[in-house]
């Protein structure tokens, strides 16, 4: 029933199922390796197990790693205390589970002040802040560019600019 | 130590919930990278969760159709006759218009359910889970991501069928439909596990 081009019933309910299998689902579970003692005094022991031999770099701050400290992460060697700053810094993207995207929500804002005049006088400032004050921060991993928060500071803009002309109208 | 991937957007798109009436809906859609499969939910205030599957790990992608379309379609059907009932019997009237206006909303919601083809949910399966992915529910779209994806998970994990001794000697599992060794589909029967028991 794998990697047939049409439906197949399943062997044990029935249910219609398209099952499309590849080599991962018998590979067999890989085997960690554990760090060698130092023995001798001499060669390179591990910064943070004495005790243990040196096996490679860090790529990130070039301390020696045992093979206890090694992690390896799409091909680069990091130690435990490198992959943990990087993670909170966001330099390793592969590592990000969630982003706001705060280029959409000012975005968002400065339409929905568009379309609903009467609030505008709230969001618009709002997200001509958002947009300043995150104008530097990461936005998502898929979608790189500023073209959101040009928008928004431009609708948000135009929003304040309307809005203050119709203020100095009516009170003038 | 940074490292940037471009992404590919992959079609389809779709709201992951809990339930039906589960009021945290975030949208879903599937992304191509040159090494995984990216899966991004934006959730309420604009926040993305990314979930990213290596073509290394990939184990399978499990396709079942299910009956959206047509429970749609009878919503749908009930609704455009239900707004014409009182139309037909008070022609004439203005508001006759407005309902018309109604009714051809809901049958044009019945063709587009209809263009778009049968629906199916779509599983994702590694080595530590699976994972529903929302944005392939339709079966042709599903499809069309599938073949997309085999060459490339095919490729990541060439290496590993032709080591003898790989997990038993397990030969049972046919090539991948695209891949580099695929044979015709042959009528076969239950699949069946080296230790005689049936696979799923």
């Amino acid at each position: 029933m794998f990697n047939l081009p049409g439906w197949s019933p399943c062997p044990v309910c029935g249910t219609k199922l398209q099952i499309e299998v590849f080599p991962a689902l018998v590979r067999p579970v890989a085997q960690g390796t554990a760090a060698e003692l130092q023995l001798e005094d001499e060669g390179t022991v591990c910064f943070f197990h004495p005790q243990k031999k040196a096996i490679v770099p860090c790529d990130g701050c070039g301390r020696f790693l045992c093979a206890l400290c090694d992690c390896e992460l799409n091909g680069e060697h990091l130690c435990p205390a490198c992959l943990e700053s990087g993670k909170k810094k966001g330099q390793v993207t592969a590592l990000e589970n969630k982003r706001t995207c705060y280029d959409s929500m000012a975005l968002t804002l400065a339409i929905v002040g568009l379309l609903i005049l009467s609030i505008s006088f709230i969001t618009a400032p709002i997200a001509l802040f958002i947009a300043i004050r995150h104008w530097n921060s990461p936005t998502s991993i898929v979608r790189r560019g500023k073209a959101r928060l040009r928008w928004a500071v431009t609708l948000a803009s135009l929003e304040i600019i309307v809005l203050i002309t119709l203020f100095i109208t009516v009170f003038k | 130590m940074a490292s940037q991937t471009e992404y590919k957007k992959l079609p389809g798109r779709g709201n992951r919930r809990a339930h039906l009436f589960d009021l945290k809906v975030s949208r879903s859609r599937l992304w191509l990278g040159s090494d995984h499969l990216l899966c991004v939910d934006l959730g309420m205030g604009h926040v993305e969760h990314y979930k990213r599957f290596y073509f290394r790990d990939i184990q399978a992608f499990i396709l079942r159709p299910t009956s959206r379309r047509l429970s749609w379609n009878v919503v749908w059907c009930t609704l455009a006759v239900l707004a014409l009932l009182p139309a037909i019997m008070n022609a004439g009237e203005l508001w006759f218009l407005w309902v018309s206006i109604g009714t051809l909303f809901m049958i044009a919601m019945m063709v587009n359910w209809f263009i778009l083809g049968p629906t199916c949910t779509c599983h994702l399966r590694t080595g530590v889970q699976t994972l529903e992915l929302p944005s392939l529910q339709r079966l042709r779209r599903a499809r069309q991501v599938i073949a997309t994806l085999q060459p490339l998970i095919a490729d990541a994990q060439s290496g590993w069928t032709t080591e003898p001794g790989l997990a038993g000697g397990n030969s049972d599992i046919p090539p991948v439909i695209g891949g580099p060794d695929h044979r015709p589909a042959t009528p076969a029967g239950p699949a069946v596990s080296p230790s005689g028991n049936p696979m799923f």
